[in-house]
């Protein structure tokens, strides 16, 4: 649910950039990537096992 | 280089994250390899990378476009990077059917550090940001980039819906859940 939710967002940055108005692209491309750390956040939860 | 090489520049760019958009479905819906979640958020920054191109093509070049794709372009290899360490040990299979020899997470990895070095490169040219009044409208080659990753990402959409359903997706997922359900 979370990917569909930034995937809208996405695409809804690509039609204000087409459609509306430039500020309006922006700022929900904006939004949206700091939504994608967020969500990336929330799953990378899992401990590295890089010790060699 | 002027606009309208940059425009035709942006153009392919847009060709080149629908590419990689439909091979991820290709794995997805022929060998129905599902998306994880890290693998889908690898989609979305692909998504990201998209946008700048698409301001460049309708509104004119501008340096803060090309930062918005930097933007989005290190968000993905942040993403792609993690997934590469939960499967860099010697033995550990990876997730998914590797590709040439790599997995589609080390590709995603590779492809967005190349495109930050391309962006990097084409913030060199400073005569595409030379206001040009009489600019044509985009030419159609640009216009169908736009309108097929702009497809791309709304089959992204609907895809992701069906497998996630109206809750966090699963870690490992092995169905579409709003198919089959729970």
């Amino acid at each position: 649910m979370d990917q569909t939710v930034l995937f809208i967002l996405f695409l809804l940055a690509m039609l204000l950039a087409w459609f509306g108005p430039r500020w309006s692209a922006v700022a929900t491309f904006g939004i949206a990537l700091v939504l994608t750390v967020a969500d990336f956040l929330h799953h990378a939860t899992t401990a590295l096992t890089l010790s060699f | 280089m002027n606009a309208r090489a940059a425009i035709h520049l942006n153009a392919i760019g847009l060709y080149a994250v629908s590419l990689v958009l439909l091979l991820g479905f290709f794995y997805q819906l022929v060998r129905h390899e599902l998306p994880c979640p890290l693998c889908l958020l690898q989609r979305v920054a692909f998504a990201a990378l998209a946008v700048g191109p698409i301001l460049n093509i309708r509104r004119g070049p501008r340096p803060s476009h090309y930062g918005m794709s930097l933007l989005a372009a290190l968000v993905g290899v942040m993403v792609a990077v993690r997934q590469v360490m939960l499967h860099i040990l010697p033995g550990n299979p990876g997730y998914g059917t590797a590709v040439l020899g790599l997995h589609y997470y080390t590709w995603s990895a590779l492809i967005f550090v190349f495109a930050m070095v391309l962006i990097g490169l084409v913030l060199q040219f400073d005569r595409q940001f030379e206001p040009d009044p009489a600019a044509p409208p985009p030419p159609a080659f640009a216009r169908y980039a736009v309108w097929l990753v702009i497809l791309a990402v709304a089959a992204n959409v609907v895809a992701t819906f069906l497998e996630c359903g109206p809750t966090l997706c699963a870690e490992d997922p092995v169905r579409y859940e709003l198919l089959q359900g729970r």
